[in-house]
């Protein structure tokens, strides 16, 4: 995408990321359901979150230490589309690092996946 | 014994699309965001012990050493609710436990904190010693026992009126009355009993329910006719289970009286009989001694051998009810109505206990007829008439 989504602690810690097409939203709900006797159904919606899942390319060397630093410490975070009044308050959510990978030729470019949730 | 709750709460928690909340408080302060694991609580009519519940939190920041640090604070008072968020009025929420802090135990980034109910205090204190013993005259009723145990020794309000934090006065004054009326006496002699153990007897001996609802204790012999206040259908019943149990037959009950502790003797025994189940199951005795509460005539002993000859002289059914949330306003001693067509039963039982499983949103209530009198209809025009109202 060629529109930035800022990933923030504060004004002053953030990086700005530029997700692949694969940028997806979603959410899950904690609920529990019961079906009694006659087939009537009774569900109990406690509460629900939000998921954020992307890929990322070409990212700095830069970027990729402050957003791996982030997952690394389940910092608190923000995050937004540039320009939209929508904020977020969200986790990274993968189980390994998020950016690693190498971006062929380039030794200083690498690519990823984000993953983000609502706490 | 029911929750003090507006008819928005009770429209909102028998939808069948409901958003309720949780709330787990320590001290007063909401620590409901930490909760990875809602309790299961547990209530029964004459369990006069403490009720434990684990809460299982997520300490990953901390947020639970507190306790570690300050330990005093395992005397603060949590709570356990269950509620809905009213659109313009806020939370209305329901106690569903309150305790304090039993054991606190952190392991891998969690804390575990079980708590035990108000029973716990009246557990870890004694009546008298064995040197000096506390004595009851034979004037003495079962209230006046219990009451003594629950302030006097057991340290919980002595407040004689609703305003009591601890006791539901009014179930206290109502079950008074009914002994009172039934004229049972009742002695003692106690030397070291923790409250709890006293209660339990008298529990016994009374044949009351003694429990913690609405974080009071209360008091009440199952006696009057109540009216049903709900139904369980197949509309709101995930599941039955019936069973009948043999052992629950008591046909002849032998209760002992008169009670003369510098001799060790009895003066008084009496019996209660069923012939009609002594004929149809075989004779089925039991006897019911104590020497450090007994009854002092044999008016009060035979009331309680006709009471537990009534009440098991034939075998009963003991009904388990599954339901969703919906069911969890009962409380022990309401009446409901079971309607289950696989059994063929249409009819009042009585909650005995319940379990509200507030990690799944289930209820599960023991319902049995053991302790049901069926409300008074009257069914002609004068209470003298032949004719039958239509």
């Amino acid at each position: 995408m060629t529109t930035p989504y800022r990933l923030f602690v504060d004004s002053n810690n953030g990086v700005d990321l530029y997700p692949e097409w694969d940028y997806e939203e979603g959410g899950q709900k904690i609920e529990d359901r019961h079906r009694t006797r006659s087939g009537a159904e009774y569900v109990y919606t406690w509460a629900e979150y939000d998921l954020i899942k992307f890929s990322v390319t070409y990212v700095s060397s830069s970027t990729k230490a402050v957003v791996n630093s982030w997952w690394s410490s389940n910092t608190d975070l923000l995050f937004m589309r540039q320009g939209d009044a929508d904020v977020t308050s969200c986790r990274l959510l993968n189980k390994s690092k998020p950016i690693g990978k190498l971006v062929k030729p380039y030794a200083d470019q690498f690519s990823g996946r984000i993953e983000l949730g609502t706490y | 014994m029911a929750y003090n709750v507006t008819s928005w709460f009770v429209e909102q928690i028998e939808a069948k699309n409901a958003k309720p909340k949780r709330v787990f408080t320590i001290g007063g302060s909401d620590y409901s965001g930490f909760v990875n694991k809602w309790p299961t609580i547990r209530r029964k009519w004459d369990e006069v012990r403490p009720q434990s519940i684990t809460m299982e939190l997520a300490n990953e920041g901390q947020s639970f050493d507190f306790i570690r640090a300050d330990k005093t604070k395992l005397r603060s008072s949590c709570a356990v609710q269950l509620g809905f968020t009213h659109p313009t009025s806020g939370d209305e929420l329901i106690t569903l436990y309150s305790g304090t802090m039993d054991k606190v135990r952190y392991a891998n980034g969690a804390c575990s904190i079980t708590l035990l109910d108000k029973f716990k205090q009246l557990s870890e204190r004694i009546m008298g010693t064995r040197d000096t013993p506390v004595a009851f005259t034979d004037s003495s009723t079962p209230p006046d026992i219990a009451w003594a145990a629950v302030t006097s020794y057991g340290g919980y309000s002595a407040v004689a009126s609703d305003s009591n934090p601890d006791i539901d006065y009014a179930s206290f004054l109502e079950w008074s009355s009914v002994l009172s009326a039934d004229a049972v006496f009742m002695n003692g002699l106690i030397d070291g009993s923790k409250c709890t153990e006293v209660l339990k007897k008298i529990s016994r001996f009374t044949q009351s329910a003694i429990a913690i609802e609405n974080d009071r204790i209360f008091f009440k012999r199952f006696s009057l006719a109540d009216s049903n206040s709900g139904a369980f259908t197949n509309d709101n019943v995930i599941d039955v289970t019936l069973s009948i149990d043999d052992e629950d037959i008591v046909n002849k009950q032998y209760v002992s009286a008169g009670y003369v502790p510098s001799s060790n003797a009895w003066a008084i025994q009496v019996f209660d009989v069923v012939s009609s189940s002594v004929e149809s199951y075989g004779l089925r005795e039991q006897v019911e001694k104590d020497e450090s509460v007994w009854f002092v005539n044999s008016n009060s002993a035979l009331n309680l051998a006709q009471r537990l000859t009534s009440t098991a002289g034939e075998p009963f059914d003991r009904v388990n009810v599954i339901t969703p949330l919906a069911g969890a306003l009962r409380q022990v001693g309401e009446t409901m109505t079971l309607v289950d067509s696989t059994h063929s039963i249409d009819d009042g039982f009585r909650v005995m206990a319940y379990t509200i499983d507030m990690d799944r949103s289930v209820f599960k209530a023991e319902i049995d007829r053991s302790q049901y009198a069926q409300p008074f209809t009257l069914d002609v025009s004068y209470l003298d008439g032949s004719d039958v109202l239509a």
